[in-house]
This record gives structure tokens, C-alpha cells and sequence, in this order.
């Protein structure tokens, strides 16, 4: 039975193997398109580094010229707060910081000159108003002030007899009878004065507990004798504005009013502080000397300096103490491979790595890291296969392999870091790999098994030592980045093993972050 | 070899012989046949470095990768198990004798051969493919296929009936002048 059924057996067998097949074009097109995408699904490496460095190149980028974004905009707004930052001290001593509305307007000083205005009103009732005295000697340069604006002492009123209103509206400053005749004369005098010298300055003042208003015709702006100081040229701007000033102000008289609300009283006078319109208000004429004067331009030709260098200027950053605290490691290398027995090209392959670390800082710019993170080597090239089954057709087949794919490793770096920059750091060091376990393929070929399975060590050793090196930027205070390279010093495989002389020692490259753990 | 497209051919003429004879052998639409002989060239070539440590023939080991993909494809279609239980209308108490037959015509072009195994059902051709030409033992085919020894032993029988059967008929047909 068996030979004839031999017979036929053999009989197709041996037919089967008469058959010969030239290459079908068609087929090699498929064939060439999954080449194609074999290809493409191996990319190398260094293409993935290209494109996550310019992801990160980007996102750095990003950040940086969002957070120059904001403190630009902060020296700005710092820059023109400076001249108009106002201390107002009235008889209870409130002090109140001008809104951020106002700019450089603040710069603006305008003149309602006249020769004796002050005299005319009493002298015990008059408080004294200082507009944009001489700055103080250890003033800050803007860039260099605090966000949060500290009052100054460019404006003063001491209000000895002012009363405060409680309501500020517009009801506020109707006429009322009281003290009418005094405010009138006032108005008279201001109206009747010409200028008198460039030096004086006349400022709005704070003068009675009552508002007066008349009903009197008013002289036009020129026959008021109302003049402005005649200004360099390069204080053009500021000399506009004083017309506006005064424009405004002769309007404001005109009305019966000097002031109306809030913002009237912003447009005379751009260094507005919130609240001054709850007082009444006359003008009085304060003569300052030729050294105010003086003090007077050289305060708006440095804001306008600190201004100006704000916006081009990056305020320097400071080494800051570093902390000693835990962090958590995270990072993404090319990693060489080894020969092993393939007797072929090393590969690199792709190495992720997550771990924990310490980092002690000795100084501002000093610290040591001591890290332990998991990773793993691709790429071991060592394959062994048994042959313990044979096929009747062929005694040459060996069914089972074992290829180990990928080394899992315990890498335990010691590294000192030093800040060249504030946020720029280089560091280095020395480590030890451990070699933990190892994901290995196995196949039998006969029952078409294919699996991942741990634990094939032989021909690996345990241990090796690496040194390393990188540079290190932190983003943020608790998040940095770096990128570093890792050399190991032994071989890891076994070669009187795999009777191979070659010494393979293990190296990767590659960028990781650290977050470190608030204290 | 990876990106090296000349060598790919090379090697694609050199397997597309021994894997085009499983691949005929076992499928029977020209998309099948296709995907065992492709499918096949493609497991090669990923474990091109195989070659660099290989003890057996080449030839060997391209011809088990054809008729394993093969087999990974039989068993892909769906309810292949109940494909060949149903095509097997094994009586319960048949057991293997004797074939009596032994009057196969040599002169059978090795073209025709492959046409009649083509005409037997799919389960049956399978199993005389992997046992009278690949050389699977049938406890090795109940293990791939995941069915009982008798039945494989039972599609074998079938199978080399039927193709006596054709052979025979054929050779009349010859005899005769048809």
C-alpha cells in the first residue's frame, strides 16, 4: 500500500517540480510596491531626530518670543508709568496711583502764566502742587522698575483745607453760591495774566470746598492773555499738547466749568489721577527756578530714553539659586546595536528612557544629577536557531529561532552640570548599564509561531560603564531640556560566545527633559 | 539590499521560481497566488541577514517560506475548519486500504498535473499538496490546520482518488483520440 501510494505521490511530486514560472511583471509591480512601503515604514532615524529637533527648535523659538512679548510689554507699560506715577497726599493723606491710561503725555507741562495769581489768593488757604519735580537721585532706570508701579513724588497736592466730596458726578460740580465771589476774582486774575517767564509753571490747584462757575461772558483764548512757553524744537510734541492744554482749558472756562468729568479733566491733563475730580479746583501760578526747569526736561528725556532702549533691549537674567530637588527624566535616543553573531553592519535604533533623578546644587551655578532611568538597546543582531525537527522533503530545515531584538537596560548616571548662562547649562559624567533582561523573537517556523518572549541572556554580560556629556536649557524654571551623548566602554556581548572578535561597545545619542519637582 | 532595487530583482527571479510552484499549487485565483508568492518574498527579505547564517539550502528555506505563507493564507479565509469537515463526507468507519490503481501516465505534462490538482477542492488540495509534495506528516498537518489526523488522512484519500480518476480519464481521452 504504501509504495503505491508512493507511487502517485512521488508522481505529482515530481511533476510539480518540472514546473518553472518566468517572473511575472505584474507580480514584481506588487512586489515593487511593497518594497515601497517597507521603505517608508523604515525611516531612518536620524530623519525622526531631524523632525523633533525642529519641532523643538520651533516650539523654543516660540516661547521665547512670547515671553520677550510680555516683557516688552511690561517695560513699556513700566517705562511710561514712570513720569506719571503720582502720589497725591491730601489733608487725609490718601494716596493714590494714576491709572494706567496715561503716557507719555505725562511729559506735557502747561502754562497758564500770570504774575500774580498767587498772590491774590491767601496764602494759608493755598496748597502747594508740584508737577513733575526733579526726580530723585536713586530713581530706577524704567527697565528696571517693578511691574507694580510705587508712587512717586512727581505730583504732590497737599490739600491742607480741601474737603473731600464723597460723590463724583457730574451734580458734583454744579454752581453753588458759596464762595462764589471768591472764585470769580480768581478767575479774573488768572484770565487778566499774560505770561510772565518761561520758568513758571501754573498747575491746576486745589483750591475750596465749593465749585464756582459764572455766568459771565467769557473773553476769548488770546484775550485772556493765556500764552504757552515757547519750547525747543525738539520738544515739538510736547509743545502741541500744551496748546491742547490750554485750548482746553480756555473751552473749560468758557463753559463756566474748569472741569466737567473724569475725562475732561484726563484730556487737560493727561497725568489724570482717579479721584482728583472730587475736588475743587482753582489755578494757582507756582514759580519754579531754572534748576526745576532743568530737572523737568532732563526727567522726560530719560523716560523717553528708557522708553525707547526698553523695547530693544532684553533685560539681563540673573544666575538664580537652584534648588536641590527630585525630577523626572524622560528622553528619546539613536542607540547603536551590536554585531553579534550576523556578521554585519551595526545598526542604530531608536531608544526611549524614563526615569527618576536627584539633582544637588552646591552653588548657583554648580549642581550634580544622579539619575537612574530604564532604556533599552535595539538592534542585538544575535540570532540562534535549533534544528532538532527535520522535514521528510528536506533534512536541512531548522524549525526554531530565537533573535534577540532588544537589550531593556538600568542606566545609572552621575553627572556635574555647570551654568554658562542663566538658562543654559553643560553637563557630563560617568555611569553604569546594567543589563537587565532582553526581548528576544522567537519563531517556529513549523507551527508559524511568532512571539516576543524575555529572557534569553546568554552571550550578554551584565554590567557596563559609560561617560557622557551634553548641554542642558531650561524652558522653564522646572522643565528643561537637553541633548547628550553616552558612550559605553565594554562590550556587552559575549564574544567567545558568538566566536567573534570584533569589540562592540554600545553608544546613543539623543535629547531628553527633565521636569524637576517643586520643593 | 534595502533600497537597492537591481538586487531586489535579483533576488525576486531567483525565489520567483520555487515560490510560484507553491504558490500555483495551493491558490487558485490569480490574487492569491499573487499574495503567496509576494507575501513570501517580503518575509525574505525582512530576514534578508538570515541567508548570512543559513545551513540549509536556499532553495530549502525559500520553499518553506512559500508554503508556510501559503498556509498562513489557507487559514486566514474564513471557516477553513469548516470548509474541510464539510467537504470530507468521511463515512465513520472508513479506514485507509489499498489503492489499487496504478496505471498513471507519465507522459502528463507537468502543466496538466497542475490543472487537475487545481480542480479538487480547496481543503483536499491543501492537504495532498502538504503531504505528497511539501512532505508534512499528517500529525503535522492536523497540527497546522488544527483538524483530526483522520480527517487529513481522509482528504488525502479523496485527493489521490479524484486525481486517478482525471489522470485516468485523461489517458483515455488520449487513448481514444479525443
Amino acid at each position: 500500500m504504501e509504495n503505491n501510494q508512493h507511487h502517485i505521490d512521488n508522481f505529482l511530486k515530481q511533476k510539480m517540480q518540472e514546473l518553472h514560472f518566468e517572473v511575472n511583471e505584474k507580480h514584481w509591480a506588487d512586489a515593487q510596491r511593497r518594497l515601497d512601503e517597507e521603505d517608508k515604514k523604515k525611516r531612518p532615524f536620524w530623519l525622526f531626530i531631524i523632525v523633533v529637533t525642529l519641532l523643538i527648535g520651533t516650539a523654543l523659538t516660540a516661547l521665547n518670543n512670547f515671553r520677550n512679548g510680555n516683557t516688552t510689554k511690561e517695560s513699556s507699560a513700566s517705562a511710561n508709568n514712570l513720569p506719571s506715577a503720582v502720589e497725591v497726599k491730601n489733608h487725609s493723606n490718601t494716596t493714590l496711583n494714576q491709572p494706567k491710561t496715561e503716557t507719555k503725555q505725562a511729559q506735557q507741562v502747561s502754562v497758564l502764566d500770570h504774575n500774580d495769581i498767587a498772590t491774590t489768593n491767601k496764602q494759608t488757604e493755598t496748597e502747594q502742587q508740584t508737577i513733575l519735580t526733579p526726580p530723585r537721585k536713586n530713581r530706577q532706570p524704567a527697565s528696571k522698575q517693578p511691574a507694580k508701579r510705587q508712587p512717586s513724588a512727581n505730583l504732590v497736592v497737599h490739600s491742607a483745607q480741601s474737603t473731600k466730596v464723597e460723590k463724583s458726578s457730574e451734580s458734583d460740580f454744579q454752581d453753588e453760591p458759596k464762595g462764589k465771589a471768591e472764585n470769580d476774582a480768581l478767575r479774573r486774575n488768572v484770565l487778566a495774566q499774560g505770561v510772565k517767564s518761561s520758568e513758571e509753571i501754573s498747575s491746576t490747584k486745589s483750591l475750596s470746598k465749593h465749585h464756582e462757575t459764572t455766568t459771565a461772558p467769557q473773553p476769548s483764548a488770546s484775550q485772556k492773555g493765556i500764552k504757552t512757553i515757547p519750547l525747543a524744537k525738539e520738544e515739538a510734541p510736547q509743545k502741541e499738547m500744551n496748546e491742547i492744554f490750554v485750548r482746553n482749558a480756555v473751552t473749560m472756562l468758557g463753559d463756566k466749568r474748569l472741569y466737567r468729568s473724569p475725562e475732561d479733566y484726563q484730556k487737560l491733563n493727561p497725568r489724570y489721577v482717579k479721584g482728583l475730580e472730587q475736588y475743587t479746583y482753582t489755578e494757582v501760578m507756582v514759580p519754579l527756578g531754572k534748576e526745576k526747569s532743568d530737572s523737568i526736561k532732563n526727567v522726560i528725556a530719560a523716560s523717553a530714553k528708557s522708553a525707547s532702549s526698553s523695547t530693544s533691549k532684553k533685560e539681563p537674567l540673573a544666575y538664580q539659586p537652584q534648588p536641590s530637588t527630585f525630577y523626572l527624566l524622560a528622553g528619546i535616543a539613536n542607540a547603536r546595536g551590536y554585531m553579534g553573531n550576523s556578521q554585519g553592519n551595526v545598526k542604530w535604533g531608536f531608544s526611549p528612557s524614563l526615569g527618576l533623578g536627584y539633582q544637588y546644587s552646591f552653588s548657583d551655578r554648580m549642581s550634580i544629577y544622579l539619575s537612574a532611568y530604564m532604556s533599552y538597546i535595539s538592534h542585538l543582531n544575535i540570532t540562534e536557531e535549533g534544528s532538532r525537527i527535520r522535514y521528510s522533503f528536506d533534512k536541512d530545515s531548522s524549525v526554531l529561532s530565537v533573535t534577540r531584538k532588544n537589550l531593556l537596560q538600568m542606566v545609572v548616571p552621575v553627572q556635574f552640570a555647570y551654568k554658562l548662562r542663566p538658562r543654559l547649562a553643560v553637563f557630563g559624567g560617568a555611569g553604569l548599564n546594567f543589563g537587565l533582561n532582553s526581548i528576544s523573537i522567537y519563531e517556529d517556523a513549523k507551527y508559524n509561531v511568532q512571539e516576543r518572549r524575555f529572557g534569553y541572556m546568554s552571550g550578554l554580560r551584565f554590567l557596563d560603564v559609560n561617560f557622557n556629556f551634553g548641554i542642558e536649557y531650561d524652558i522653564m524654571p522646572q522643565v528643561s531640556i537637553a541633548g547628550f551623548y553616552q558612550q559605553g566602554l565594554f562590550d556587552m556581548t559575549k564574544n567567545d560566545y558568538f566566536n567573534n572578535t570584533y569589540t562592540d561597545r554600545n553608544a546613543r545619542a539623543g535629547i531628553a527633559v527633565r521636569y524637576k519637582f517643586k520643593k | 539590499m534595502a533600497g537597492n532595487r537591481k538586487a531586489q530583482r535579483a533576488f525576486y527571479e531567483f525565489c520567483y521560481p520555487i515560490l510560484a510552484r507553491v504558490g500555483y499549487r495551493y491558490a487558485k485565483n490569480d490574487e492569491d497566488i499573487q499574495e503567496i508568492i509576494n507575501e513570501s518574498f517580503m518575509r525574505l527579505i525582512r530576514k534578508i541577514e538570515r541567508f548570512q547564517t543559513l545551513t540549509a539550502s536556499v532553495e530549502a528555506y525559500v520553499w518553506r517560506a512559500g508554503v508556510n505563507t501559503a498556509i498562513d493564507i489557507f487559514r486566514k479565509s474564513k471557516n477553513y475548519k469548516d470548509m474541510i469537515q464539510i467537504s470530507a463526507t468521511m463515512p465513520a468507519d472508513w479506514k485507509e486500504q489499498e489503492s489499487t490503481t496504478n496505471e498513471l501516465n507519465h507522459a502528463h505534462d507537468a502543466n496538466e498535473i497542475l490543472n487537475y490538482m487545481r480542480q479538487l477542492p480547496e481543503p483536499t488540495a491543501t492537504i495532498l499538496n502538504l503531504y505528497a509534495i511539501d512532505g508534512y506528516s499528517h500529525k503535522e498537518i492536523g497540527d497546522m490546520l488544527d483538524i483530526k489526523e483522520t480527517l487529513s488522512r481522509w482528504h488525502l484519500h479523496k485527493a489521490r482518488k479524484m486525481m486517478k480518476e482525471l489522470l485516468c480519464q485523461q489517458t483515455k481521452s488520449i487513448a481514444y483520440g479525443k
